[in-house]
């Protein structure tokens, strides 16, 4: 913990740039986060927000000669003319995303996911108590193995069909909001798993593996404390009466696991490739020929492996992608290129240091994590992670550093504080909202607060005194 | 399959509903008719030997009522809650000729079948030519008939009652081919929803539906009910026409239809016509 580091500003280097301009950039920067906050209030898709502000940002850039215009010039020595745009894209998280997002939706369509979801709302029996568990632990590993959004989705359209099957509307509230929250806690346990760690992970240089042993702790404790709290909070109990559990047990049985699977030797296709997929994935770093090409490569060929079994209908699959995300991603890394050009990134930087000091110790690393996750429960935490990875990547932070940890704990748990926190969280509350379920913002920061302070101040614990 | 809509969708469809037995014991029979006493003992007599086989251990009460014109609606709806019976049986149009004609049950009949929670079995006029000459016989081919028949419970219940023992009980789920296509016609229109996968996948829908739930049926009522036969149909035609054909053809003894939804005050939508229209055999009104 007090091994010292290079001061965060010092490490980005940069022409001249003037303080206004630099100013003038930050407040762009600062009004393209605020309007994110408000997406849902102004009614715009965030790639279209992002794309105003790259707009905006790359005329600006160029207007005040920020921009590195010229060839590229390759290892071999070819240059390679590309717009000045482009470079700054990270294209290996772009892979990454694009390539998850396609392999779980051909996935899906094996009928997998939901296999395993009936299953284990029919191993509950219908008892209430045990469906919160059992779907608890399933959001997590669901979270951890495709991505947030996903597993909020799969989990949370199966919790309103079900608990409505038993009679447990009341129920409904609870058990959303807890997955919700549960989908933030499995985001933390592979690098893979939310946005905010491929992009933190790749720049800390963590592998899969070391993620996966750092984190799966506190993922194992905070799932089981949350878990815990929901039953009590919203009063969640075992079934009493011996008639009731007759009859939940009856209306499970109601459930076919195998209804949605189409062909058998597509599911275990499906499945094999799936244990493949993450185990490729874990060892990406140790694997000859493969670990050159990297996460995104690995992703986008168990894809383009899955997508064999749809080769006359693969366009449907192209149309499914979430392009307002990749969209977003690939503006967010424009904006956040000219801010770096700016010296914008060097000024919040300076901010950085100033809340972290310039040696590692407790208490930087704690409000680092304490500040990531409140700046991540008003806004995207994809841009802010984003960003403080650049900035601590610039200053060559290491990569056992629990600065990494810092911002990676406090980007995803930060999304467990409002329902603008997270992508998962919003869609619990369109689920909860389906339900004709009242959750104003207010009202669900009341009800996620406590978790949140206790998932965070577990992570503060956690991180300083563990990793 | 990234939708909140598309999963609730998955799951939905991987949940059907199982048949529950729910036997309603009768212990006492009520026969109503306006006719001399001669034709009305005859024809209870004959009513009482077409149920005979069925009740054969319970041996319920059986008794009758000589309703006369004088009696209105509300007389008749005294009667029945004086004497509480388990099953009524009538005939259609009391004090009325209107019953030569297939455009209404009576009046009397109408209110009956609405206001008392007793399942009716209106058995052809004793005056009538149009009887099938298989009709009240007995019970061994009996037809239960819905357009929403995996809800049904009580009705295939009471319906495999009714079949007496090496009988065959006939599950037909009916779906209107005519609404089916003004359904699919409206959903032509509407740009966001493809016409040819909708009229596919509700197709199947409704027939994998159905088709679940009748085995769900035929599986338990292999133990509740042993030696009876099972045959499940699930069909898209036109409605009076279609039925008409197949209770002619398979011989039914006994059709067996539910005349009340929830928050109903009128017939069940595909029970009245049908009660209206097909009077050559005994039909009973759950």
């Amino acid at each position: 913990m007090s091994a010292p580091i290079n001061s965060l500003n010092s490490a980005i280097q940069h022409t001249a740039v003037s303080p206004e301009i630099t100013y003038l950039f930050t407040a762009i920067l600062a009004l393209m986060i605020l309007t994110l906050a408000f997406e849902e209030k102004i009614h715009a898709k965030k790639s279209l927000i992002v794309l105003v502000y790259a707009v905006i940002s790359l005329l600006l850039g160029s207007y005040y000669h920020l921009l590195p215009f010229g060839d590229i010039i390759l290892p071999n020595g070819h240059h390679l003319s590309i717009p000045v745009y482009i470079p700054g894209i990270d294209w290996g998280v772009i892979a990454i995303i694009v390539g998850s997002s396609l392999f779980v939706d051909v996935t899906s369509r094996s009928g997998l996911f939901t296999y395993v979801a009936i299953k284990l709302t029919k191993a509950s029996k219908g008892d209430t108590l045990n469906l919160l568990w059992f779907y608890g632990i399933m959001t997590v590993v669901f979270s951890a193995v495709l991505n947030n959004v996903t597993a909020m989705i799969i989990v949370g359209s199966l919790t309103g069909v079900s608990l409505k099957k038993l009679g447990k509307e009341d129920k409904l509230l609870g058990f959303l909001l807890v997955e919700g929250l549960l989908t933030n806690i499995g985001g933390l346990l592979t690098l893979i798993s939310s946005v905010p760690n491929i992009i933190v992970g790749n720049a800390a240089n963590i592998s899969f593996v070391t993620f996966f042993v750092k984190a799966s702790p506190y993922v194992f404790v905070a799932t089981i404390i949350t878990i815990f709290m929901g039953s009590k909070l919203f009063g969640i109990k075992k079934i009493q009466s011996e008639e009731e559990r007759v009859l939940s047990l009856e209306k499970v049985k109601g459930f076919d696991e195998n209804d949605g699977i189409e062909s058998t030797s597509f599911f275990y296709f499906a499945l094999v490739t799936l244990i493949l997929f993450v185990a490729t994935i874990a060892t990406t770093s140790i694997l000859p020929v493969v670990k050159e090409l990297g996460m995104g490569f690995v992703a986008l060929a168990f894809a383009t492996l899955m997508l064999i079994q749809y080769k006359s209908k693969v366009d449907e699959f192209y149309k499914a992608i979430d392009w307002d995300l990749i969209g977003f991603f690939m503006a967010l890394f424009v904006v956040i290129n000219v801010m770096e050009h700016a010296m914008v990134l060097e000024l919040i930087g300076k901010g950085i240091n100033f809340i972290i000091g310039s040696e590692e110790s407790l208490v930087g690393t704690g409000s680092l994590l304490v500040s990531a996750a409140v700046a991540s429960s008003v806004t995207d935490n994809i841009p802010l992670a984003a960003m403080l990875a650049k900035i601590l990547g610039a200053s060559a932070t290491p990569s056992t550093s629990p600065l990494w940890w810092a911002v990676i704990f406090g980007a995803n748990l930060g999304g467990n504080i409002t329902p603008i926190g997270s992508a998962s969280t919003l869609v619990a509350v369109t689920i909860i909202h389906k339900y004709k379920i009242e959750m104003s913002f207010i009202g669900f920061v009341k009800k996620a607060l406590p978790y949140a302070i206790v998932q965070i101040s577990l992570a503060l614990v956690y991180v300083l005194f563990f990793l | 399959m990234s939708e909140i809509d598309q999963f609730e969708s998955v799951f939905l469809s991987a949940f059907h509903e199982s048949f529950k037995y729910e036997h309603k014991s009768i212990q006492s029979i009520l026969f109503l008719g306006d006719l001399g006493a001669d034709v009305l003992a005859n024809t209870f007599e004959k009513v009482t030997s077409m149920l005979q086989a069925i009740f054969s251990t319970d041996h319920p009460k059986f008794s009758y009522n000589q309703v006369n014109p004088q009696n209105t609606t509300a007389d008749i709806l005294d009667i029945i809650e004086s004497q509480k019976p388990d099953l009524i049986i009538s005939y259609r149009n009391l004090y009325s000729n209107a019953w030569q004609y297939p455009h209404s049950l009576g009046e009397h009949l109408d209110v009956l079948l609405q206001k008392t929670d007793v399942p009716v079995l209106v058995i052809p006029h004793p005056y009538s030519d149009y009887s099938a000459q298989h009709a009240t016989q007995n019970t061994d081919k009996v037809m239960v008939l819905s357009d929403h028949l995996s809800t049904e419970n009580k009705l295939t219940s009471i319906a495999a009652d009714f079949t007496q023992k090496n009988g065959e009980l006939t599950l037909f789920h009916f779906e209107n081919q005519y609404q089916f296509d003004r359904m699919i016609n409206t959903i032509s229109c509407i740009q966001q929803i493809n016409t040819d996968v909708a009229k596919t996948e509700i197709k199947k829908k409704i027939i994998s539906e159905a088709n679940h739930y009748m085995n769900s049926c035929e599986k338990l009522l292999k133990k509740t009910h042993p030696g009876i036969l099972i045959h499940k149909k699930c069909i898209f035609g036109t409605l009076i026409s279609s039925i008409n054909d197949y209770i002619n053809q398979n011989q039914i003894d006994l059709l067996v239809i539910n005349t009340k939804d929830q928050d109903q005050l009128a017939m069940h939508g595909l029970s009245y016509p049908l009660a209206v229209e097909l009077r050559q055999i005994p039909i009973l009104m759950v």
